[in-house]
This record gives C-alpha cells, sequence and structure tokens, in this order.
C-alpha cells in the first residue's frame, strides 16, 4: 500500500496514521497488489484498497484543508459509501491532488457500481496522464450512462489524443446525436475532417460551432487554419485576429466536471470563479468571491485588486480606493495596481493624482497597453484629444484588439470629422468584443451619417438584442424605423412598439418620446393617434414652455393631419459628436438622427 | 466607454502548469516497455565520470521559490578550437543568496585526444557568472572561430574566439544589452548579409521572487501567467562587429510572449529563414521572413500556435526534422504533464497539422514535463527517432532512482527514448533507452552531437542543480552514416541556415545545418544521415543559405565529410 516514507518527503504522518486506523478498523483490506498495475483494469474489475487518501497539506490553504478534512471524515464515518468515497475524490481532484482522488474515484465505483459519475472520473483523470488507460473506465461510464453526450465527447477526444480518430470519430457521433449542440462533438468532427481533407465538412462542422460559440477562441483558430488549409488567407488573418479578441475558450458542458471545479476552495480558483462573475456582470457574487479569499488572506494582492476594480464598476469609488491603497501599500510596484488606483481617483475627482498613478503603471511597464488606456480616458476627459489620441494609439499598437481604445479613438477622430477613420476603429470595437452596445451605437450613428440606413438598423437591432433594456439604442432604432428617408427600412408597427415602451418608461410625460410615438404611429397609418399623441407632445411642450420643441412638434402634426407621415431628409455630412461612456444628454447626442432630441432627453442609465 | 480595470487571477494558474499531489501514490509506472529480449542492448552507456565530467549545475534553491531556480540551464557542443572535434560548454545558474562557495559559473571542458575532457574554463575565460539559461553558438565576425551568446536571467553575455583557446566579453563593444529574462538565443541570418544575426526568446518579467501556490493552495514555484510577459529581441548584426536591436523594425517585438525556446528554419521553403518560439502557456510564434527585413507572426494561421484541441500549451524546447520525407521540416515540442509533447506536421502551403496522436508520441508524453529534445537517427536505418530530457516544474510524487539528497527530487523525472517505425510512427522504448532513461533528473537541455567522431549521435543532458550527463550512443546499427559539414568559405564558417540531401537509393533524405534548436541548447552544426543498408551515398545537394544549389557527387558511407561551397557559385 505505502510506497514508504522515501516516496512521500512531505507525508503529515500523525494525521495520516490516525485516519489510516479508523479506516482499517472497518474496512477490510481487500488488495495489497500494486497500484498502478490495477490502474489498467475497468472499474468493476478494481479492488482497490480501501485507504484513505492522506494528501500531503502541509502549508496548503487554510479552507482547502478544512475541505477535504471534512470529506475524509465522511468516509471514515461511511466507509461503505460510494457517495462520500467520490465526493472525497472529487474534493481531492478540485484541488488538483489527482493521485489521490484517483483511488477514491475506483472505491467508490466499486461500493456504488450504478452510478457512471466514478468510472467517468476515473477515466478522466487516467486520461490526462495515459489516456489509452482510461479507456475501460469511460466504455464502464457509458455502459452505466449511455445518454450523457459530454462522457461520449470526453472519450472521443480521449481516442482522438491517442491517434485512434475512427473510435473518436463514432463517440463524436453519437455526443452529437445525444445533443445537437455539443460543440466538442461538432469541433472533434471537424477536426477528423480536415485530416480526411474533407474541408467543406469540416467547414459546415466550425461554422455551426460558431453559431453556438461565437466567441470561442477554439473555433476561430480552427477556422483560421482552415482558411489557410483552403486557399483563403484574408479569412485566415480575420479569423486570427479573432482568436487575440476572444483568447478564452468557451466551457466543456459538462455537468460531472462542472461539479468537481465547483468544489474548489482554494485562493486560485475562487478568484477565478469572481472573474467569471465579473464577465457575466454578476458583480455582488464577485465581490464575495474576492472577499472571501480576503477573510483569509488579507494581503493578497488579487482579491484586492479585483475587488478594487468590481467596487469601480458599482460606483462605490470610495471603497474601491481603499481596497487599492492597501493593494498598493503590499505591492508598490504592481503596475496594475497603480493603473486601477489611477482609475479609483480619477473617477473621485482627483485627476492629478490619478494622473500620476498612471504614469507609474507605466513606468513600471512600459508596454502595459490597458494603462495607456486609461491615460488616454482621463486626458480626454480633460479636453486632452491630442494627448488622448496618442495614448489610445499607443494602447492599440500594444494591443491591436483593445476595444475600449478603439472605441474612444472612434469619438476622437469622429468629433475631428475623421468619420471614415472613425468608423474603422469603431468597426475593430465591435467585431472584437463580445457585447459593446457603446461601439455599436457609435458605428450605427457614423452609418446614418454615411447614409447607410440598412447597416445602421441591423446594428442597433443588434444592439438592442445584447441590451434590451438600452433606450438609448431603442430610440435610434424605432427613429430610424419610423422616418428613415429609404423606404424599405422603414417600419412602422415595430417603431410603434419601441417608441410605446419608450413613453411608457417616462410614464408619458416625456415630450421628445411622445414625438418619435407619433411619427412611429403616422408610420403605421394610424393617422388618428399620430395626431392624438402629437397633440399630447404639444400640450406638454407649451406647458413647458419648450419653445423650439412646440414648433418641430407643430410641423410634424400639421403633416399627420393631412395623412402624411414624416420622414427625414438624407443627413448632411456632419461629424458625429462623441459619444462613449457618457449620456446622451451630457454628450449631445448623434447630431443628424432625426429625433435625436428625443433621444436626448431620455435618462439613459449607465452601463 | 469606461476605463479599464484590469482583473487578475492568483498566482498559480493550473491549466499552465500543473502540479501532481505529493505522497499518496506511487509514481506514474515507468513506460510500459516490451519485454525485453537477449538482443536488447542498451543504447546508451553514461560516460560522463568516465571522460572526466564532473559538472554540477547549481541554482541556489532555497525556500524562496525563485522561479529561475527551476528553469535552467543548456549546453553546447562546439568546436571551440577548431582541431575537429567537439568541446563541451555547460552553463551554470547563480545563487543569488551568494551562499553556493565557490559561486556557480558556466565550464568549458575541452575534447582531449584520449577522448578525455579536461575543464579548461578559466584558460578560456568562458567562466560567466551571470544567472545562466541558455547558449547560442556561432561565428558572428566569420573569422573562424565560433563565439558564444549567453542567455541569462539577468544582463546577457556576448563572448567573442580569440581563436587562441580564448574568449573576450564583448557584450558592450558590440551593442547587445538584453536585460530580461532570457532562456534560449540563436543565430542567425536573417537578412542573408552573410554576418549571423542573433534571436533572443525572453521568458517573463520577473524581477524578484514570489510564491505561489498550487491548487491545494501549498507554497511552489510560480507559473508563468503569475508574471507579464515580454517581448524577444533581434540583433542585427552590422558586419563590422557591432549589432543593432531591430526588434521594433523587424516586427518582433511587437508581440509580448512567455518564450523558452526557438528554432530558426526556413519552415516555409521560400529561401528565407523563419524563427519558431516556443512560449510557456501562450500561442507558439511563428515569424515568417517577408525577405524585406521584417516579419510576420503567423503561427494561428498556419496551424502552429494551438494543439488540435485548441489549447496554447505551455511550451518548451522545440526541434524540427524531417519526419515524413517530404522535404519540409516537422515541428516537434515539449510539454507540461498532463499535456502530450506535441508533433505538427508541416503540409507546405496548407500549413500544420497537429498529428501528435497518431504519431504515437502524444500517450507517452502527458505523464512527463518534457524540456529539452531532439530528432536523431540513433540506428542508422534512416528515419529519425527523438530523444526527450524531462523534468518538471511543480512538485510530483518521487522515482525510483532519483537522488534522494537532492533539493529538487521531488520535480526529477526519467527521460525518454522515441523510435520511429518508418512510417513517422513512434513507440516508446524504454527498454532500449539504457542509462538515459533510468538516471532521473530534472532534466532541461538536450543537445546532441557526435563527440567521438565515429559516426553516430551521442546524447548530452543537463539537470537542473544536478549533474550533467553524457551518454553515448551504442545502439546497434541497422545500416551506415554520413555526416556533412557544410562550410561556406568565403565566410570561413559553418552554414547555417544552409538544406543538405543526400540521394540514397532513389531516396532524398533532408537535413539542415543548424545546431539552435532542443532547449537553450546548441548541438553539434553538422548534419547527420542514417543511411540504411546504402553503402553509398548517389548524390549531394546543397542549398545554400544565399539560395544557390550546389550538386556534390557520391561517394561511400561512413564517412565525416566536409563540403565547401564553390566560390564561382552565383546566387542570381
Amino acid at each position: 500500500m505505502d510506497t514508504g516514507p522515501t516516496t512521500r518527503p512531505y507525508r503529515c504522518t500523525f494525521w495520516r496514521d490516525l485516519l489510516l486506523v479508523c479506516a482499517w478498523c472497518v474496512v477490510p483490506l481487500a488488495c495489497s497488489g500494486d497500484e498502478s498495475a490495477e490502474l489498467d483494469q475497468p472499474a468493476e474489475a478494481v479492488d482497490s484498497p480501501a485507504v484513505i487518501p492522506t494528501p500531503d497539506l502541509r502549508d496548503a490553504e487554510a479552507p482547502v484543508i478544512e475541505k477535504i478534512t471534512k470529506a475524509r471524515e465522511q468516509v471514515v464515518q461511511d466507509v461503505d459509501s460510494g457517495g462520500a468515497w467520490g465526493r472525497l475524490g472529487i474534493v481531492l481532484d478540485a484541488h488538483g491532488l489527482y493521485d489521490d482522488a484517483l483511488p477514491c474515484y475506483q472505491r467508490a465505483g466499486q461500493l456504488d457500481p450504478t452510478d457512471h459519475r466514478w468510472p467517468y472520473l476515473t477515466a478522466v483523470v487516467l486520461a490526462d496522464d495515459d489516456p489509452m488507460q482510461a479507456i475501460s473506465h469511460f466504455e464502464r461510464a457509458i455502459e452505466i450512462e449511455p445518454r450523457s453526450s459530454a462522457i461520449r465527447h470526453t472519450f472521443a477526444d480521449t481516442m482522438l489524443r491517442g491517434g485512434r480518430l475512427q473510435e473518436a470519430e463514432a463517440q463524436y457521433f453519437e455526443a452529437l446525436k445525444l445533443d445537437p449542440e455539443n460543440r466538442n462533438a461538432l469541433l472533434g468532427l471537424g477536426e477528423l475532417a480536415v485530416r480526411g481533407n474533407r474541408l467543406e465538412e469540416a467547414l459546415g462542422r466550425f461554422s455551426r460551432a460558431l453559431e453556438l460559440e461565437p466567441y470561442d477562441s477554439e473555433v476561430h483558430e480552427k477556422l483560421a487554419r482552415l482558411y489557410t488549409r483552403m486557399g483563403d488567407p484574408a479569412k485566415a488573418e480575420q479569423e486570427a485576429m479573432l482568436v487575440k479578441a476572444f483568447p478564452e475558450k468557451a466551457p466543456v458542458r459538462d455537468p460531472i466536471r462542472a461539479e468537481v471545479a465547483a468544489e474548489a476552495v482554494n485562493s486560485t480558483s475562487v478568484i477565478r470563479r469572481g472573474l467569471a462573475h465579473t464577465r457575466h456582470g454578476r458583480d455582488r457574487d464577485a465581490e464575495a468571491a474576492f472577499r472571501q479569499v480576503l477573510e483569509s488572506q488579507p494581503e493578497h494582492i488579487k482579491a484586492l485588486l479585483n475587488l478594487g476594480a468590481i467596487l469601480v464598476r458599482q460606483g462605490r469609488i470610495a471603497e474601491a480606493i481603499e481596497q487599492l491603497r492597501t493593494a498598493l501599500s503590499l505591492a508598490q510596484d504592481n503596475a496594475e495596481v497603480h493603473s486601477n488606483l489611477g482609475v479609483a481617483l480619477a473617477y473621485d475627482k482627483q485627476v492629478p493624482q490619478a494622473l500620476e498613478h498612471i504614469q507609474t503603471a507605466l513606468r513600471l511597464d512600459p508596454n502595459y497597453n490597458e494603462a495607456y488606456y486609461n491615460l488616454g480616458w482621463i486626458l480626454e476627459a480633460q479636453g486632452k484629444t491630442d494627448q488622448a489620441q496618442a495614448a489610445y494609439q499607443r494602447a492599440l499598437e500594444l494591443n491591436p484588439v483593445n476595444v475600449r481604445a478603439h472605441n474612444n479613438l472612434g469619438k476622437v477622430l469622429a468629433s475631428r470629422g475623421q468619420l471614415d477613420e472613425a468608423v474603422k476603429h469603431w468597426r475593430h470595437a465591435v467585431a472584437y468584443s463580445r457585447e459593446n452596445p457603446e461601439a455599436l451605437f457609435n458605428l450605427a450613428v457614423a452609418f446614418i451619417q454615411q447614409e447607410r440606413f440598412g447597416e445602421a438598423v441591423s446594428l442597433l437591432e443588434r444592439g438592442l438584442q445584447q441590451d434590451p433594456q438600452n433606450l438609448r439604442m431603442m430610440a435610434g432604432l424605432a427613429t430610424l424605423l419610423a422616418t428613415c428617408p429609404e423606404a424599405w427600412h422603414r417600419d412602422g408597427d415595430k417603431a410603434v412598439q419601441l417608441a410605446e415602451h419608450l413613453v411608457q418608461r417616462s410614464e408619458g410625460k416625456h415630450i421628445p418620446s411622445l414625438n418619435l410615438l407619433a411619427a412611429a404611429q403616422a408610420e403605421a397609418g394610424d393617422f388618428d393617434r399620430a395626431v392624438g399623441t402629437s397633440r399630447r407632445a404639444l400640450e406638454l411642450a407649451r406647458a413647458s414652455g419648450q419653445t423650439t420643441l412646440e414648433q418641430l412638434i407643430q410641423s410634424r402634426l400639421r403633416l399627420y393631419q393631412i395623412r402624411k407621415p414624416y420622414h427625414q431628409e438624407p443627413p448632411a455630412r456632419n461629424p458625429v459628436a462623441p459619444q462613449g461612456g457618457r449620456p446622451l444628454e451630457e454628450s449631445g447626442g448623434p447630431g443628424s438622427l432625426g429625433d435625436d432630441r428625443g433621444i436626448r432627453a431620455i435618462k439613459t442609465p449607465r452601463r | 466607454m469606461s476605463p479599464s480595470l484590469s482583473h487578475a487571477v492568483g498566482c498559480c494558474l493550473v491549466i499552465l502548469w500543473t502540479i501532481s499531489g505529493c505522497g499518496k501514490s506511487k509514481p506514474p509506472p515507468p513506460p510500459a516497455p516490451p519485454q525485453a529480449t537477449s538482443q536488447d542492448v542498451p543504447w546508451f552507456t553514461e560516460i560522463s565520470q568516465q571522460v572526466g565530467l564532473d559538472f554540477h549545475h547549481e541554482s541556489g534553491v532555497d525556500d524562496s521559490y525563485f522561479m529561475p531556480q527551476i528553469v535552467g540551464s543548456g549546453a553546447a557542443l562546439f568546436d571551440y578550437d577548431a582541431d575537429g572535434d567537439l568541446d563541451i560548454y555547460l552553463i551554470n545558474s547563480a545563487d543569488r543568496l551568494g551562499k553556493t562557495v565557490p559561486a556557480p559559473i558556466n565550464r568549458l571542458y575541452r575534447r582531449e585526444d584520449d577522448g578525455t575532457y579536461r575543464d579548461v574554463t578559466t584558460a578560456s575565460g568562458l567562466g560567466d557568472p551571470g544567472f545562466g539559461m541558455g547558449v547560442a553558438i556561432g561565428d558572428y565576425d566569420n573569422d573562424g572561430y565560433p563565439d558564444v551568446y549567453l542567455a541569462n536571467y539577468g544582463p546577457d553575455a556576448f563572448y567573442r574566439n580569440n581563436g587562441d583557446g580564448s574568449f573576450t566579453d564583448v557584450t558592450s563593444q558590440v551593442g547587445v544589452n538584453n536585460n530580461e529574462w532570457a532562456c534560449s538565443a540563436a543565430f542567425i541570418d536573417y537578412d542573408l548579409d552573410g554576418y549571423l544575426d542573433v534571436f533572443i526568446v525572453n521568458y517573463l518579467d520577473y524581477p524578484e521572487p514570489k510564491v505561489c501556490t498550487d491548487s491545494a493552495g501549498r507554497p511552489e514555484y510560480c507559473g508563468p501567467s503569475a508574471s507579464p510577459p515580454v517581448a524577444d529581441v533581434l540583433y542585427r548584426n552590422n558586419g563590422d562587429g557591432s549589432f543593432t536591436d531591430v526588434s521594433a523594425s523587424t516586427g518582433i517585438g511587437a508581440i509580448r510572449g512567455r518564450g523558452l525556446g526557438l528554432i530558426c528554419e526556413d519552415f516555409n521553403d521560400d529561401g528565407w529563414p523563419d524563427v519558431y518560439i516556443t512560449n510557456d502557456g501562450d500561442a507558439n510564434f511563428l515569424w515568417l521572413n517577408n525577405g524585406d527585413g521584417t516579419f510576420t507572426e503567423s503561427a494561428t494561421i498556419t496551424g502552429a500556435a494551438f494543439n488540435a484541441f485548441g489549447e496554447a500549451e505551455a511550451s518548451m524546447g522545440v526541434t524540427a526534422g524531417d519526419i515524413d520525407d517530404d522535404g519540409d521540416l516537422d515541428l516537434f515540442m515539449t510539454h507540461l504533464r498532463r499535456e502530450s509533447n506535441t508533433i505538427y506536421r508541416n503540409d507546405g502551403d496548407a500549413g500544420f497539422m497537429d498529428v501528435t496522436g497518431a504519431s504515437g508520441l502524444g500517450t507517452p508524453s502527458m505523464r512527463f514535463t518534457g524540456f529539452g529534445a531532439a530528432f536523431v537517427d540513433l540506428d542508422h536505418d534512416g528515419d529519425l527517432d527523438l530523444v526527450v530530457a524531462n523534468g518538471r516544474v511543480k512538485r510530483g510524487v518521487l522515482y525510483d532512482g532519483a537522488d534522494p539528497q537532492s533539493t529538487l527530487r521531488d520535480y526529477a523525472e526519467p527521460n525518454l527514448l522515441f523510435l520511429n517505425d518508418g512510417q513517422a510512427r513512434f513507440s516508446e522504448a524504454g527498454h532500449l533507452a539504457g542509462a538515459l532513461g533510468q538516471r532521473i533528473g530534472v532534466s532541461r537541455g538536450l543537445v546532441v552531437g557526435d563527440i567521438d567522431n565515429d559516426g553516430d549521435l551521442d546524447v548530452l543532458i543537463t539537470n537542473c542543480n544536478g549533474p550533467v550527463r553524457l551518454f553515448r550512443n551504442d545502439a546497434p546499427k541497422q545500416g551506415h552514416w554520413l555526416i556533412v559539414r557544410a562550410v561556406d568559405p568565403a565566410l570561413r564558417r559553418d552554414a547555417y541556415g544552409a538544406r543538405v540531401v543526400v540521394t540514397v537509393g532513389g531516396r532524398k533524405i533532408h537535413r539542415t545545418i543548424n545546431p539552435g534548436y532542443s532547449y537553450a541548447s546548441s548541438c553539434d552544426p553538422r548534419a547527420h544521415f542514417g543511411l540504411g543498408s546504402a553503402e553509398r551515398v548517389e548524390e549531394i545537394v546543397i542549398r545554400w543559405p544565399d539560395g544557390t544549389i550546389e550538386r556534390f557527387a557520391g561517394r561511400g558511407a561512413d564517412q565525416i565529410v566536409t563540403l565547401s561551397k564553390s566560390l564561382k557559385l552565383d546566387p542570381s
């Protein structure tokens, strides 16, 4: 059983001995053979030693020790419980203690042969060391649970790693039958098609995977090299750029392995979980995760840094500054801390101090593109657009897929009348980000300026899909659908829906929204309603003394009364006012959108 | 648009530097060998002590988990005194606390006529005290004597060979000043002007020790993601004894990575040398030479950045060879435990294809963390076999045979030998590896060369905080051999970048003149050919670096030949 003290120099023998005694009291030692030889056998044939693993936890983090200890205690209390053994295996596996997890999974499989998780997890652990040893365990898991697509595709991956391509293909097909949206199966089959020089088939598989996971680095990487193989270097380059923009692989849809990952309580895993929350906008969960780490490790720089960032995002600037100052006191040469503190201070209107920290970050790491972006952001807010532009450009030199820098540089360029250049950057900002309503909106406005109304409509629709409550997007789209100079882009009914929503949001008191609704109703052919809505807007405008608006509404009302809808003239080619990061009422709005005033007055929530 | 708030992950990213649990289980079983037979003569015999190689690498391991202590170091086989045999230069690390007495320095061992090695460090002046990682060998001043570039943690060093057995530190004189943490370097004439330039692979921005934790929260060496990446550096040789940093103008400096290894070869067969960089946990780089003084990073579009599963692996060492006999160079690189080593087949214009699974090289490597590697026809059967040096970067179970007194014993692993069946299908051959597979250490550099000029290639492996080991090739030979040294007399040096094609029985065997591969090391610059049963070669064709092609007459096998470029050849 024991490989001897020389093989385990870090063992905590007291704990091991105590628990071994406990375990041996109740579990007959079934086997004294070579463990490694036993691993070759399928789960049901294995008679694993019933020795509870004693991982070396010297200097391990307290939550990890606690978690493993509890799981071990469960096994000690109920050594015949497959569930307890399996859970101990999961907890050990989650903390990278694979060699200790393995016998637990095997024991669990012996005690509870009906649970497919144990042979599957046995296989997964083995597959990372020796894929061929894992085969029989995969087969056992499939025998117990033939309907799991995840088990099939993991098995297929393993066969592919081992060069057994036909068997891999068969399993991928089964996985896809069970779950037609199994991305791994699609990618696996595509990969095999490439190997078989069936390039069109591969393209089909990868394209389907892309529909399912548009921001998956693996899909873009596979497409990049496929296009090279197909002799299309331009598309290959485009996909390669997207690999840079979306560097993460999509998570594998595997509930069993997700169960393992969820058990990890080491600080790195908790922080990673917090970051996942951050990416999905779950700020409270993210904050809780970072604070959880700080409870046991108050000087954990990464936790402080991330907590500071999430607090800034929530507008809790004073708290953020406090956390980041703590981080700074612990890591004075950390460029990220300086950069983030600079941002927090800028929000707190301590601009000179903010700039000082950003400059320090850049001194510490002259290639820190995010710090250049932050520098540009602060300078732009100060009206120093030349310097801001230089900072954004430097950020983009260092990282061509920095979407924030693209967006803000676009704004600066647009404000100078360089609309074509701005459009290039906004296009990049849209292409290289999962969701970027600001860039989408800015690009849509630019398209309107360029009389590319169809593209503008598409972008605004896409923006609303990403953020259905974005009122600025909603107003822009409603305006276009109601009043676009080009008839084929107008859709009165849809415009009415959107405008009604805007009116409801303002409880019917928002004059430009009413004006927009009237235009939409007219476009939909409901002139009676359009007249009524327009009159209501007119009354409110008179009551509030907004004479310019009153005149505008009157001119539209006259059209509706003679049963004519209002349509915009094609816009003049004016520069687009900057949009990014500010509510529309601050920024001035998209100058030539017909009903831009309606948009401007709506309180747009800061995202 | 809101400002950018960076989010950081914890120090130890287990994805990249995977740990194994300490303690409970036995070490992963050694590769399952076929049953040994009486004909299974060990292919390697260790002769380090026998020939007087007493070097012991020192990296000053303490409780600081200072990363450079676990990453070095490499070695070089080169004929520094131009006497026709290979001398050995061994890179040492350093003790950051200064406790090791005497302080570790690099060492040069001269091969004597009786086959032993003599430590000539002092006389040579090559006892560099820097925190050494890698070494590159090349004759930068075209004086006929190979010079030495040292990739260090901290300032690199450049030594000019004086031609009289001594070297002079010319680092500041030639104008190179790379102060990053460099791991590997290579000489490459990227602009084909006849002067060797220097490409340096930098690893991390890691100014001071920091302790990370493994997945259980135990102290451990950090993984690469805990530190920012850095840009690599290219120095152009001005031809007057000085160098200019052209990283920016060539495009090399535009992308940062966590580089460990490199190989410079003409991967797309356009006549211009390219550079492949192995990055630790980041996508690898393939810098394709545009022929106009610039490079374009093309690894993703050519399929050489990520493995078949779209994973950026923790790439360490790298080598290249024409394993499928189609005339182009395929790539092999080593990785962490729980990642397989990976082989990318070069499919010409279609790019590279990860064929690891089918090659048989993946599965046996998943238990190990590979560093140095080399393709070499060990038994002269005409195909390229493979040797791989292994050693962990995170603690794991202790192997039988590891030195229990070693401070890094929990990082030690066996090295691997793979045999090619002639169809680019490899099988692990631990039963034949002999001493090479039995000496368990934290192996890093692996260099191959014919140290005894007997026609087969021997292997030298360095060990982090351990002894260097020289393995003599004793493989039973399946055929004949030829070694070609390709020299450009106008440049008075080996023609780095030349492609040598030998025709045997109608088959063309492609090799290159290039010592810079494996990990942090420099190998025998001569091209080695296993010829199988052929007793003579029908023709030798060399494509010289300037693009000229020269044909040499056939000749008998089993000899070392030096082929010189004709001075009459016109590149046009």
